[in-house]
């Protein structure tokens, strides 16, 4: 095993020489149950044609593969040993993850080897996992907010596999067949693809020496992400796409937001938390106060690939839509009219470090920034964030703001809910 | 099951065995818990609030909610903070109002003098009414996509008559009260509650050898300001409801079932009921995930959980399901029947073990986050057990007779659940 890179002293960044595993243990003190995660850097990006929510379905999958050598399927071996394990995915990466007492770390080892190693299932595995992956796509799908961050990233980019839901489509699910997938699990699933990540009490020399024990003798592929560039179309002519159902009115308006490992990243979500948190004016205030709507949060994913910046406005008034997104969009203009405050800069930057800092103090929040980072393709995004932070300065983030949130004018999305006849 | 889980229990107590307890008087109470924190402290101040002669309690408790978290965000820089980045959040359990402040300060004391200063003595101005209102109801709202959590709500509005004081109001309700808001009825329900609630103080983090005594220094100045009410008991559990109750979710498709638990965290019975609630619905290998997923792949999302009572809230056996009304009735059919089998034989003795193991897992996730290890202190508070009693109670059941265990169990199936399920034509609810 060979050290990476300098992550901190509460960060190590390994690599496995002979195969290229990466290998990044974080270290939270208090930390009682060790978090295993292993993500791998496939996602629906990297579908072939006809093959649209393979990454899901992959993901559903191994947790129903039989162990190597044994008729123990990886679902029933894992949930022996640990009380929270599941998985996600998207666009850039896989992830798996298990919570575990520290004495049961090296079985969990043990079953992600077997997952990476091969997909141990017959047909009847695959069509029983089908079906629970189509009621998936029925509970999912159609929950109010994720029709509508589906339906903006549809829009925004129809072209691209951003333009699909990560679960998939009805004809490609029914298509696929365990040759298919056990080709894309062939490609994808090995150590070169992948990241270990393990957030523990301690940095135990025997762990690295059982990580080796697991996984060093797994083979070498060779495994490049070619993820297809996203081309974005232009904002739709009638504004704002709607949905009518049951619940409570919701409003999404999305923005391109660069890729998640150039720093312009940052510039884009410190402005966008000066847009919402700022103290007297923020939209979170404002909006709230003056009875627009009830909740406001803004959300930057952290992709490979340029992307989305989504705001999210909750119970407003269904007939105040378009009215709302004017409101965003001067509240935007006005911070940018006369030169952005560096004062406001600072305050957020010391607000979005210390939330990373907050937020690294829960072993699972932690091990998915790490995980965020790394599908970025930049550990460096989660070691040395608040230095990547400390860099944006008020000129740099108005003009990305600028760039992403004026000259681009938003997607749009909203929710109405139904009322009684 | 391998001795070596013991080991992973012992290190969780070791942990939690260095918390300290004070208690400068009636009505307030103190835990301390020194950890390497990144320089940062949590403080969870939880006040068990009186009735009043104003709205519902519930109601109530959550105006003072919105009140504290719209005065204390606004005027941090000014009221809590020198200079320290923090963040604060508030929240309505039963008769309970929680504050949760985390912030990057080398001194613990300072904070929660600063906080609970504020606390006793934010003001309330007119011009605040409104967005106390839009704040109350904005936290409301973010319960309702979220179907776990809205069908609790659901659950224990089935489970609470109409007139009980920390019955959760419903979205109208609240609605209601704010429309009638003044800031002189705000300042006397916020005096008459404040003065009146019996305060929990939990600190955790990188604490200074004397933070112990600043801390008791700033507590027992803060008696002269208050007349806590006596008891713990000020607001009875509801009386247990013996009907089988529908009401149309309306807003999401989630089916709930659940009943009102009287037992205490901590209790063999209640950390029992924790390992039987992992074993019907925790996770994979539950019953219920195997039968109405795997196998009949009726539904994608189905789960059960035991919700602690707290805040005069009574706890709650609660499992939820998503599914289309089309599907309910049998969905909700089989959840039934799962139950009731339960009730009839208890769990299989072979599971037994790693129910309880999973469960002893569960704690130790819990206790590894802030937020889980400031509940715990506090609960210790609540209740004057020492922190890790679960973890305790839970090594104790490891060795139970299967029949003893489910002795412990099988009453809380017996009785009659509450439901909630997805309404056919969701055009039934509204204005």
């Amino acid at each position: 095993m060979i050290e990476v890179g300098d992550l901190g002293e509460r960060t190590r960044y390994c690599r496995i020489k002979g195969n290229g595993l990466r290998i990044i243990r974080h270290r939270i003190d208090h930390c009682l149950a060790p978090v295993v995660m292993i993500t791998y850097g496939v996602g629906s990006y990297h579908e072939p044609v006809g093959g649209h929510g393979f990454a899901h379905f992959l993901e559903h999958l191994t947790f129903r593969a039989r162990m190597t050598d044994e008729n123990t399927r990886i679902i029933d071996r894992l949930t022996t040993l640990s009380t929270q394990t599941s998985a996600t995915t998207w666009f850039d990466r896989t992830n798996y993850f298990s919570r575990v007492s520290p004495s049961r770390l090296a079985d969990v080892l043990a079953v992600e080897v077997a997952r990476m190693r091969g997909l141990n299932v017959n047909d009847d595995d695959v069509d029983d996992e089908r079906a629970i992956i189509l009621e998936e796509m029925r509970f999912v799908d159609t929950a109010p907010l994720k029709l509508l961050e589906n339906t903006l990233w549809a829009a925004a980019y129809p072209e691209h596999p951003y333009g699909r839901s990560c679960i998939g489509c009805d004809s490609d699910l029914m298509a696929a067949n365990t040759d298919a997938l056990s080709a894309f699990h062939t490609a994808n699933y090995h150590p070169g693809a992948a990241t270990l990540i393990l957030v523990e009490r301690v940095f135990d020399p025997m762990v690295d020496e059982l990580i080796m024990s697991h996984f060093g003798s797994l083979p070498a592929l060779e495994w490049t992400s070619h993820p297809p560039e996203p081309t974005t179309a232009d904002v739709p002519s009638s504004g704002l796409i709607e949905h009518d159902g049951p619940g409570e009115h919701a409003l999404l308006l999305a923005y391109r937001s660069p890729a998640g490992a150039n720093e312009t990243w940052e510039c884009l979500e410190i402005f966008a938390d000066i847009l919402v948190h700022s103290p007297g004016d923020g939209l979170a205030a404002t909006l709230v106060e003056h009875g627009w709507c009830q909740n406001v949060v803004a959300i930057l994913p952290r992709l490979r690939m340029p992307g989305l910046m989504f705001l999210v406005l909750t119970g407003g008034r269904p007939d105040q839509s378009m009215q709302l997104i004017e409101v965003v969009q001067r509240q935007i203009n006005r911070l940018l009219r006369d030169g952005l405050d560096p004062a406001r800069v600072a305050e957020a930057v010391g607000r979005l470090a210390f939330n990373h800092r907050s937020r690294c103090l829960d072993p699972l929040q932690a091990a998915f920034a790490i995980n965020d980072a790394v599908a970025a393709a930049d550990p460096d995004c989660f070691a040395a964030y608040p230095q990547r932070l400390a860099r944006c300065n008020a000129d740099r983030v108005a003009s990305v703001a600028q760039k992403h949130l004026v000259d681009n004018m938003p997607f749009a999305a909203a929710y109405r809910p139904q009322r009684a006849g | 099951m391998p001795s070596s889980v013991t080991d992973d229990h012992l290190q969780a107590m070791a942990v939690l065995a260095t918390a300290r307890s004070i208690h400068p008087g009636p009505g307030i109470s103190c835990c301390l818990l020194p950890l390497v924190f990144g320089g940062q402290v949590l403080i969870r101040v939880a006040l068990d609030l009186p009735r009043t002669d104003g709205p519902p309690l519930a109601v109530a408790a959550r105006m003072l909610a919105a009140l504290l978290h719209l005065q204390l965000t606004r005027d941090t820089r000014t009221v809590l903070a020198s200079g320290e980045e923090l963040s604060l959040e508030t929240e309505v359990q039963g008769n309970s109002l929680i504050v949760h402040l985390h912030a990057a300060s080398p001194d613990a004391a300072a904070i929660v003098g600063r906080l609970l200063r504020a606390l006793m003595q934010c003001p309330v101005r007119d011009n605040d009414l409104a967005a106390v209102a839009g704040m109350m109801l904005g936290q409301e709202s973010e319960n309702l996509f979220d179907p776990m959590q809205q069908s609790a709500t659901l659950l224990l509005r089935l489970l609470h008559p109409a007139d009980h004081p920390t019955r959760p109001p419903s979205a109208d309700e609240l609605a209601a009260a704010s429309r009638h808001l003044s800031a002189d009825q705000l300042s006397r329900w916020r005096d008459c509650c404040l003065q009146g609630a019996n305060l929990r103080v939990s600190v955790i983090g990188d604490l200074a050898a004397d933070t112990e005594d600043r801390i008791s220094t700033i507590l027992t100045d803060l008696l002269s300001l208050r007349s806590p009410h006596t008891t713990d008991d000020a607001i009875q559990m509801p009386a247990p409801i013996d009907d089988h109750a529908h009401q149309d979710a309306g807003r999401v498709e989630a089916i709930g079932i659940g009943r009102a638990i009287p037992e205490t965290p901590g209790t063999s019975r209640f950390e029992a009921l924790r390992a039987a609630c992992h074993m019907l619905g925790g996770g994979p290998r539950s019953r219920l995930f195997r039968q109405l997923r795997e196998r009949l792949k009726l539904v994608y999302y189905i789960k059960s959980r035991l919700h602690e009572p707290v805040g005069g809230l009574p706890g709650l056996l609660q499992v939820v399901a998503h599914a289309p009304a089309s599907r309910a009735p049998e969905v909700l059919e089989l959840i039934m029947a799962e139950l009731k089998r339960t009730a009839e034989h208890g769990l299989e003795p072979r599971t037994i073990p790693w129910a309880v193991d999973m469960t002893v897992q569960s704690q130790l996730i819990d206790l590894g986050i802030p937020h889980g290890l400031a509940r715990e202190l506090d609960h210790s508070l609540r209740h004057g057990t020492p922190p890790g009693q679960a973890l305790q109670t839970l090594a104790g059941l490891k060795t139970l007779p299967a029949a003893e265990f489910n002795e412990l169990i099988t009453p809380a199936f017996e009785g009659r659940f509450v439901s909630v399920v997805p309404d056919a034509a969701p055009a039934s609810f509204g204005e």
